[in-house]
């Protein structure tokens, strides 16, 4: 909305960034159409998922598994079809 | 005070980037500012300037290599001319819109093709709307002073955009002048180090000039203007300053001998010496000519040229520099713009000269002035007129002043000789008061129906004998002869209107 | 400034990080002149093979036979008409330190690559491979696959190049067929058998000529 947008005194001069890594503010989740789900039981942990995602939308968890980060994940299936143990599948989002 | 010494411009302006401390010299030779650059390397070689010079490979780099040491708190500075200008055309407008203050210096060349190495203007009237403030220098110590200036106006917290300073491609680049060098330790005090308010810093990482979606991009252009109309002031303040340390003041027009002037010239660059040394010979002879030289060009100085001009009856600006197909001189343009919400103003008349380094004579002067004398007692005007180019039709190519504008419904009806008007009402044509159009300019036009007359091939609706103008001493133009109304010049019958304003 | 004593008195790592068109057209000027001029930085070179995010056109480091929006194949096209630059070699002509080749589907060699290129002082440079299934249209989730395949087919050589000297990243006795990394893109769907054996046939003779360089220089 209008309103709620700073004024031409207001932005930062010449529209710097001050804050770094702002950019992962953005949601660039929302228009996938398949999202990851894993299985944990079939997961050793390998974290092939983790580096290969083209997101970084994977972060790992305090047992050492790798959860998805739905804002950022597109749903491109790299890890789905990476994955040596077939513990990921791609489900159709909305389900 | 310092020393006066006999030293080139481009030297003098490598003095003046020497004593300004810059940190970081990335530039690409061109002719002819080729020596500032050459001194500077030599300069940085020798380790009398502690400065970072980087030989970049082309122009576009120069000034992108100049963006990022500024980006990281460096002071910057560069020079080029003409196609370099012209090269680095896309990062002049990121440098002003990150708003680093880099300083230029640009030698002004004319822009190919055909390759020119000689001066004019037209490189820098194509970056007027680059958002860089833009100073013109006349003397060398100007160009010295101008540009110890500029690293101060640029660097100014209020201000914080790019800078440049234009000097005349061999006709002031090359030239040897009396220069008073001013000492390092008063350049210091009128110049203290670059304080940037934000560098790239990994300690504390910013994102500079990131995408401006159209939500945000018309704010940010606002903040970008508002900075270099804002700078004008910044621009009085230093000069004064400068006035003070230095003794030599600077104003963003420059006057001569305007006080009682009815016709002054308006020009910017190093010709202006020659314009003042033509008002001086015309003034032995009576005429009342000035002079009114612009020195600061971007930001436009609006209220110093309408107070200027004040008074004048006409202001014939003279332009190093042709906007093809446009309004002619760029100067001009910019000056009849600023008069127009005038009441009352100075009829403005335009001249192009000088181009591609073509020398501008005191009988050019003359002839401008003469030529606006002329329009100022009724002579017919042209929207703008180029000074001495040798032409087989012996009348100046540049468009006629408008006189009529047709009717909207674009009436194209035959007159009684059975050529084209261009307005349909019988009688005199709207605003033709004082002003005799052309009617050979009219039979250019298409003729409609099936009275087809044959256009004359050379543009010219009647011979002219140039060998009679000439002993009467009129203007090659023919301009008097129409005054006069020589009959016995004419061909082909008079316009009816024309008839019925002559009385007959 | 560091010298100045106006910036951090440490060495910063600079990263320059551009696509293969702004690396091998329109910037290619500008990365010969910084390198020329041994600036202490890391080049990285994101080659996805043409200009992706403007809607796959090509560029000059497009690789034969593959379909663009500027090249695309047709009747009377086969695409990309022009070899691919061979933009590693061309650094490598600068005589920087350190240059190599990389792609994430090998990611423990990439990440080593890296962290050398950012070590090494003076001028680096990495030239990854960045696989695009819109542009190379296939699936998406083949991406890692087709980086994978590419090394493998021999069409991406994997190597170093350190002070001149090559060194290969993968000793490869046997290459799969280059038609297993051509096969499932869309890009190449149109090329017909003599024009895949001659994609096959260079990219033998490229690879060879990799081998007897790098047992040149070990």
């Amino acid at each position: 909305m209008a309103e709620d947008k700073p004024n031409w005194e207001d932005y930062p001069m010449a529209a710097t960034i001050h804050r770094p890594g702002s950019a992962t503010d953005q949601n660039t989740g929302d228009w996938k159409s398949m999202r990851p789900e894993r299985d944990r039981s079939k997961c050793d942990k390998c974290g092939i998922c983790w580096i290969f995602c083209p997101d970084a939308a994977l972060y790992m968890t305090e047992e050492g598994y790798y959860e998805v980060d739905l804002y950022h994940c597109k749903g491109c299936g790299i890890c789905a079809h990476e994955c040596r143990k077939g513990a990921i599948r791609m489900v159709e989002e909305g389900e | 005070m310092g020393e006066r010494v006999g030293l080139e411009v481009s030297l003098a302006v490598s003095e003046a980037v020497k004593l300004s401390r810059a940190e970081v010299i990335a530039a690409y030779p061109i002719t002819p500012q080729t020596h500032i650059v050459e001194e500077l390397s030599q300069m940085v070689a020798d380790g009398e300037l502690d400065a970072e010079y980087i030989m970049v490979e082309s122009e576009h780099s120069a000034m992108s290599a100049c963006c990022g040491a500024s980006a990281v708190g460096a002071r910057t500075f560069t020079a080029t001319a003409s196609q370099g200008l012209a090269l680095m055309h896309e990062v002049l407008f990121i440098a002003s819109g990150l708003r680093l203050p880099v300083v230029m210096a640009v030698a002004n060349r004319a822009l190919s093709a055909p390759l020119s190495i000689w001066g004019d203007q037209s490189d820098v009237m194509s970056e007027r709307d680059s958002g860089w403030i833009q100073l013109f220098a006349e003397t060398g110590q100007e160009a010295l002073d101008l540009t110890i200036q500029a690293f101060k106006i640029a660097e100014d917290k209020r201000v914080l955009l790019p800078a440049e300073v234009n000097i005349d491609g061999f006709t002031l680049s090359h030239v040897v002048e009396p220069i008073e060098m001013p000492g390092q330790e008063e350049v210091d005090s009128f110049l203290p180090p670059y304080e940037p308010q934000v560098i790239l810093d990994p300690d504390s990482p910013v994102t500079m000039g990131p995408v401006g979606f159209p939500e945000l991009y018309t704010e940010i252009k606002k903040q970008q203007n508002e900075a270099l109309l804002g700078s004008y002031e910044v621009i009085l303040e230093i000069w004064d300053e400068f006035e003070r340390k230095f003794g030599r003041r600077y104003r963003p027009i420059e006057h001569y001998k305007t006080e009682d002037a009815e016709i002054l010239i308006n020009m910017a660059g190093a010709m202006s010496g020659t314009a003042r040394m033509a008002v001086d010979m015309m003034r032995e002879k009576g005429k009342k000519v000035g002079l009114v030289r612009t020195r600061l060009w971007r930001p436009y100085p609006f209220d110093e040229i309408r107070s200027a001009v004040k008074g004048a009856k006409a202001v014939a600006v003279v332009d190093r520099a042709l906007s093809f197909g446009g309004q002619g001189g760029p100067m001009c343009s910019e000056l009849r713009s600023a008069l127009y919400p005038l009441a009352e103003k100075p009829v403005v008349t335009s001249y192009i000269a000088g181009l591609g380094g073509r020398d501008i004579t005191i009988e050019n002067f003359q002839t401008i002035v003469d030529d606006t004398e002329d329009v100022l007692t009724g002579g017919p005007r042209e929207e703008y007129k180029m000074i001495g180019v040798r032409s087989k039709i012996d009348r100046d190519p540049g468009r006629p002043f408008p006189t009529p504008a047709p009717p909207a419904a674009g009436v194209l009806c035959r007159g009684q000789s059975g050529l084209p008007r261009m307005w349909s009402r019988p009688g005199h044509a709207p605003g033709a008061e004082g002003r005799r159009p052309r009617h050979h300019r009219l039979q250019r036009h298409r003729l409609h129906g099936d009275n087809q007359q044959p256009l004359p091939r050379d543009g010219l609706a009647y011979p002219v004998d140039t060998r009679r103008l000439r002993e009467r001493g009129c203007s090659r133009s023919g301009r008097r002869v129409r005054h006069q109304g020589l009959e016995e010049e004419r061909t082909l019958p008079r316009q009816a209107h024309q008839r019925r304003r002559r009385g007959r | 400034m560091r010298r100045k004593g106006r910036y951090h008195d440490r060495r910063i790592n600079v990263v320059a990080v551009a696509g293969d068109g702004g690396t091998a057209d329109i910037g290619l000027q500008a990365l010969s002149g910084a390198l020329e001029r041994y600036h202490d930085f890391t080049y990285v070179c994101y080659d996805n093979e043409a200009y992706m995010n403007t809607g796959i056109q090509r560029s000059s480091s497009t690789p034969y036979g593959a379909s663009t929006t500027t090249s695309p194949s047709g009747r009377e096209s086969i695409g990309q008409k022009t070899q691919k630059k061979n933009l590693p070699m061309i650094v490598a002509a600068h005589e920087i330190p350190y240059l190599a080749t990389a792609c994430p589907s090998f990611p423990l060699d990439l990440m080593g690559k890296a962290r050398r290129a950012f070590e090494t002082v003076g001028p680096t440079y990495l030239h990854i491979l960045a696989p695009c299934p819109t542009g190379w249209r296939h699936a998406s989730d083949l991406a890692i696959e087709m980086g994978r395949l590419a090394v493998e087919t021999g069409a991406f050589p994997l190597y170093e190049v350190v002070d001149g000297k090559l060194e290969l990243s993968i000793k490869m006795d046997r290459r799969k067929p280059v038609i297993d990394y051509l096969k499932p893109q869309g890009r190449f769907r149109h090329l017909k058998e003599e024009d895949i054996e001659e994609i096959q046939r260079r990219v033998d003779e490229n690879y060879e000529r990799l081998v007897r360089r790098s047992e040149l220089d070990a």
